[in-house]
């Protein structure tokens, strides 16, 4: 059983595995597009280490979804979700998944 | 032309958007009974061409599955093995990569390009052929970046080259089992199938520039060879058409 320090650990090593950057600089505050410099490919292939690590699909347009979620809390349109989407935003998201009492 | 005969079933890799749906609507309409649609993120698109083709009386199967992961490709034949014992024509129409200079293209953006957009193919065929019948036939898609420099289109260029490659080999593989194999090379494709490129806009003003035809192509444009290439030219294996408007002659 995952615990949420552990997950959000393992998503950091995820995150940066995949945009080869050294994991004590991809923190749970940094943004994917701004800081970290992603592209929307890295956020698939985060995705799909993610679903092979954690071992669970995210079912249909989960990732958009959850970029609605944001946008719908923050009151900003689509083009200010760069702003938003952290790393954390998405260990939030796999902790959700895993462990849905949270 | 030769003209389908009843019962024949079609899985199209890439099948819920742009020149997949054209390809899916293409063969809907000239006879085909049973569409496996494979896709991975577009549920609404998918959905919304399972109603369309099912109004039309075909038989339409969806199935979201990540064709970048071996295992989903495994799962994903399995559930085809199970709900058909036959399979007369595939269609790789997959692609996945980030446009930028190839210089730029990291790591894990190459592979995920190459995955998705050429080891798929690969891995599908092997897990399929052994359901299509003497006379079957595949069909990938590939674009004119495979054989020419287009500005950030290098991972996708060399994922596409790769995938004619394999074409050819597999062509040869399957010959004795009478499985033709081939490949549709595109041109840029006009409206919503424009890539997202930088600087889109000054690309399709320099290709209408050389183009003889005086357009860019359309899904349609494409479907109507893949149908080609699938039903008719019983003697061509290991070949590609480039449909280009004639743009690769100037």
């Amino acid at each position: 059983m995952w615990k949420k320090e552990e997950i959000e650990e393992e998503v950091r090593h995820i995150v940066a595995k995949s945009l080869l950057l050294k994991p004590e600089l991809v923190l749970l505050s940094s943004r994917f597009f701004l800081d970290l410099e992603a592209e929307s490919i890295d956020i698939l292939d985060i995705r799909f280490a993610i679903e092979s690590t954690f071992g669970f699909k995210f079912q249909n347009d989960e990732i958009r979804e959850l970029l609605q979620v944001l946008a719908n809390e923050h009151q900003v349109t689509e083009k200010d979700i760069p702003e938003l989407f952290t790393v954390g935003r998405m260990a939030d998201f796999v902790v959700y998944k895993l462990i849905p009492s949270s | 032309m030769s003209t389908m005969r009843p019962e024949r079933t079609a899985v199209i890799l890439g099948g819920s958007r742009g020149v997949g749906r054209a390809i899916a609507r293409y063969l809907a309409e000239r006879g085909v009974t049973h569409l496996f649609i494979v896709f991975l993120e577009q549920v609404e698109a998918a959905e919304s061409l399972t109603r369309e083709l099912e109004s039309c009386g075909v038989k339409v199967t969806s199935l979201q599955y990540n064709l970048g992961v071996a295992e989903d490709i495994q799962t994903m034949a399995e559930r085809i093995r199970k709900l058909t014992s036959q399979i007369d024509y595939l269609v790789h129409c997959v692609a996945l990569t980030t446009f930028k200079p190839l210089m730029r293209v990291r790591p894990n953006q190459w592979d995920l390009t190459m995955a998705v957009s050429t080891r798929s193919f690969v891995h599908v065929v092997q897990q399929l052929s052994d359901l299509m019948p003497r006379g079957s036939s595949v069909v990938a898609i590939s674009s004119t970046g495979s054989q020419r420099f287009n500005a950030n289109y290098g991972a996708l260029g060399v994922s596409k080259s790769a995938l004619e490659s394999a074409v050819r080999y597999l062509a040869v593989e399957l010959a004795g089992k009478e499985i033709r194999v081939n490949g549709v090379i595109s041109g840029l494709l006009g409206g919503a199938s424009l890539p997202l490129f930088p600087e889109i806009q000054e690309v399709v003003k320099q290709t209408l520039e050389r183009t003889p035809s005086g357009r860019l192509g359309t899904p349609d444009d494409i479907a109507e060879a893949v149908y080609f290439l699938l039903t008719g030219a019983s003697w061509m294996t290991g070949q590609h058409l480039i449909l280009d408007g004639g743009f690769c002659l100037t």
